[in-house]
């Protein structure tokens, strides 16, 4: 919210929070970067500072700020300020249209050469596509009456990579009663990796056109995302920022479990395998300023996993491209080294996370297997039909 | 969820209240739109430091115990040891080593090289009950802390000498870097490996302990400080700096860790409206409990000065300011009475910077509302 951009006061609470600071000594840190580039620029001193490219967007330093500067979203505009070279500029063109890259499936098999012409790093895997591989029959008749529409926000990472969490989610909604549309039809993005990438206007473009496309389905009551970066980018950024407000209210998937009929807990509370189970639960950054934290570990107490350690790193350093950009490897494996410190010493047999980039990237790096809760939730219930199977 | 309590505000004072309540068996939930004050502190609780002249106070619990009629909450005095006592053992629980909580203030000393009483401090921070020598070690680039200029100050306050060593810089040194650069490099091995080889290759003064700024580190500190007193057979310490203050960011973080491993949900909104069992969030979310402010008064928080000095609850929109209690230090106790409790700001007749007892307004506030609530709980049934 601009309202916000010149009342910092200057009390550097943003930096403590910064997880770029925290390991990166070359990192000006929030408060340079954002409040104090915005007002020298207003005074015509119109200089980028070197290192604006490394901030990840996770807007931490934003929701530490007492009186709501706008931090993350200043450096969004330095960065849109920055001229960084021809190739990388076409790079970051390629991964701010994520719906775009997505459609071209295989960036895993690049060879390392070309990755490195083409500035994306080698040390952070690219994405395979992982696909619905069972009939989409169902999990068995819903558990109660009716409750309305839910459109399920299919975002550019599940569209390309992941179809399978699409498949596990929507069966879990029609489950607890619920008629679901995947939404929007065609190749969208909510804009999120533009503006992260320093392209506030092209985000806020494909924000519209996504807006349109989910414009026309008319009898949704809610938009479930799968995603907590879509989801804090349609709940904030499309209101605050572009001054869209979404077509439908915006409920992650992960608060609508919680509100599943009672008999779906009920049951896969007979799951009794998975109470010694250590699970790891890991709320992205996004998600944390967006809605808080907790969530998920709830969630993975409900469904029956009673071992459950809450992530102790902020960011793990995924941020959404962020990793697969050759310049901000070693930061982001920096990040993710504090989650590989704590599940080394956990040892879980899952992580709970809420993004398929997260996922993508803590699964690399601690070798255990991180999934959305859609996925942890459906294979529970799986769990609780062979138990009940004669 | 399930929640007994919402405590709004993740501040010093909601973060306590949030603990007592998880101990007391309640679901907890903390609701903040902004982080709270904490990282901005050195880490210390002061519990009353000067009395009215401003000369400062040996026995706190004496000085207490000589106004007990007048302070407020009343009666709370009777309770003081008992609820340092639960402070560091809480602390303790989370991997803040601190002190027992002793009879008297102890000194410390400020980046200026004066000393200052306070009564509780982690025991990274340097406190003694009896100046001595002690060295200070300055590092490049601190405008907050030169050695040369606090060695002065010191001897002169206290007459003890005062050692002072400069280090040189490292090679991931930047010219840029604040207290909290230097504290993340300390964190990581590189760092410590860093300091570790070139402390081993100076000469020591033969008396007194090393005083650092308070860069040694922010997850790691405690280990990396007793590791460098065993190598170099000496009391290591440090002495806070004004903001970025290292020191309240290690209480922060594992402060929110332990709340978060005892499954308490950090909800981040920011609350337009507050009742008694219900708050509002500015995006329609709603959170159902019994509801604590804990929403401070120094940055961006409960409190908003109108202009014809009216003083207004910014979450409930209630004037606070009223009748013969009408100035800002009147607030905060007083509405704890009210319908909707509130803990930690500003208390009638306290001054925290004027007589340094903000870590004790803190525990008065927090401890009388809990009892209220504990009470509440066992007459209702409530909490498990
Ligand atoms: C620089 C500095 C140094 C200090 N050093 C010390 C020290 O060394 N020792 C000491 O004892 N005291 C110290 N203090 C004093 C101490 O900060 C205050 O006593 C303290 O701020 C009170 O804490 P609190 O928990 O009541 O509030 P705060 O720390 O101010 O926290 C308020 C919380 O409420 C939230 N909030 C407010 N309004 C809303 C809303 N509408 N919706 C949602 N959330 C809301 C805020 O986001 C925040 O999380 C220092 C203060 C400052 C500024
Ligand atoms: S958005 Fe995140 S990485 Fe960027 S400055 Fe803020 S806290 Fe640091
Ligand atoms: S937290 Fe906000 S007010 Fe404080 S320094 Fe950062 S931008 Fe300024």
């Amino acid at each position: 919210m601009w309202s916000g951009v010149d009342a910092c006061l200057k009390c550097t609470l943003c930096i403590t929070q910064c997880p770029v600071v925290s390991v990166n000594p070359d990192f000006p840190g929030p408060k340079a970067l954002g409040p104090e580039w915005y007002r020298q620029k207003q005074r015509g001193g119109v200089a980028t500072l070197p290192h604006v490219d490394d901030c990840t967007f996770c807007q931490l330093c934003e929701a530490a700020c007492p009186v709501e500067v706008p931090i993350a979203h200043l450096i969004a505009l330095h960065k849109a300020a920055a001229t960084p070279p021809l190739r990388i500029r076409v790079r970051d063109g390629i991964l701010a249209r994520p719906h775009r890259a997505a459609r071209w499936t295989r960036w895993a098999g690049t060879s390392r050469v070309m990755r490195k012409v083409g500035g994306i790093s080698g040390k952070t895997s690219l994405p395979r596509p992982r696909r619905a591989r069972w009939s989409p029959s169902s999990l068995g008749q819903p558990l109660g009456p009716c409750q309305g529409r839910v459109g399920l926000f299919v975002d550019c990472y599940s569209a390309g990579y992941d179809g399978e969490v699409v498949e596990q989610a929507s069966q879990l909604l029609t489950l607890w009663g619920f008629n679901v549309t995947l939404m929007p039809q065609g190749s969208h993005c909510c804009g999120a990796a533009a503006y992260a990438a320093g392209k506030p206007q092209l985000a806020e473009r494909e924000a519209r056109e996504t807006w349109s496309a989910m414009e026309r389905f008319q009898d949704v009551d809610f938009l479930v995302t799968l995603n907590a970066t879509c989801d804090a980018t349609l709940r904030d950024e499309w209101p605050d920022y572009f001054g869209i407000e979404p077509p439908m209210p915006v409920v992650p998937f992960d608060e609508m479990a919680l509100r599943a009929p009672q008999e779906f807990w009920n049951r896969l509370g007979r799951v009794s395998s998975s109470a010694e189970v250590r699970i790891m639960t890991h709320t992205t950054c996004r998600g944390q300023v967006a809605r808080g934290d907790g969530h998920l570990g709830e969630l993975a107490h409900r469904a029956g996993f009673h071992r459950v350690e809450p992530s102790d790193a902020p960011c793990c350093g995924a941020a959404g491209a962020y990793a697969f950009k050759i310049e901000h490897e070693d930061t982001a494996q920096q990040l993710v080294a504090r989650l590989v410190e704590q599940s080394s010493h956990v040892r879980p047999q899952g992580i709970f996370t809420d993004s398929g980039t997260c996922a993508l990237h803590i699964e690399q790096a601690t070798q255990v297997k991180t999934r959305h809760p859609a996925y942890w939730l459906y294979r529970q219930y799986l769990e609780y039909q062979k138990g009940e199977a004669p | 969820m399930a929640t007994d309590l919402v405590v709004v505000g993740r501040g010093p004072a909601g973060l306590l209240l949030s603990s007592l309540a998880v101990q007391a068996g309640a679901a907890v939930s903390v609701v903040a739109d902004g982080l709270g004050t904490l990282p901005l502190w050195g880490g210390q609780w002061d519990f009353r430091s000067y009395d009215t002249d401003g000369a400062p106070i040996t026995d706190p619990y004496a000085w207490w115990r000589a106004r007990e009629p007048h302070t407020s909450p009343p009666g709370v005095t009777r309770g003081w040891l008992a609820y340092w006592q639960h402070l560091a053992a809480l602390w303790t629980e989370m991997g803040i080593a601190v002190n027992p909580p002793g009879p008297n203030n102890q000194w410390t000393v400020t980046p200026l090289g004066h000393l200052r009483p306070t009564y509780l401090a982690p025991s990274w921070q340097y406190t003694t009950d009896k100046p001595s020598p002690v060295i200070f070690v300055g590092v490049p680039g601190l405008t907050d802390f030169v050695p040369t200029a606090m060695a002065r100050v010191y001897e002169w306050a206290t007459g003890a000498t005062a050692y002072t060593m400069m280090l040189e810089t490292p090679p991931a040194w930047r010219e840029t870097w604040n207290a909290l650069n230097w504290a993340w490099f300390l964190d990581a091995p590189g760092g410590q490996e860093w300091l570790m080889r070139v402390l081993r290759g100076r000469s020591l003064p033969s008396e007194g302990p090393l005083l650092f700024p308070q860069i040694l580190g922010v997850d790691h500190a405690q280990a990396f400080i007793a590791e460098l007193a065993k190598t170099l057979s000496r009391r290591v310490a440090e002495v806070p700096l004004p903001p970025v203050s290292v020191g309240g960011i290690r209480v922060q973080r594992r402060w929110d860790r332990w709340l978060r491993h005892h499954a308490v949900p950090f909800i981040s909104g920011r609350v337009h409206r507050a009742e008694p069992d219900q708050v509002v969030l500015a995006d329609g979310r709603k959170v159902t409990a019994r509801v604590v402010l804990a929403t401070g008064g120094v940055l961006g928080g409960g409190l908003l000065v109108e202009a014809d000095g009216t003083v207004r609850d910014a979450v409930t929109g209630v004037a606070v300011s009223f009748g013969e209690h009408d100035d800002l230090a009147t607030v905060g106790y007083l509405e704890t009475t009210g319908p909707i409790p509130v803990v930690g700001r500003m208390v009638k007749g306290w001054n925290p910077d004027q007589y340094g007892e903000g870590g004790a307004m803190i525990l008065s506030t927090v401890h009388a509302v809990h009892q209220r609530l504990m009470r509440h709980s066992l007459e209702t049934g409530t909490w498990r």
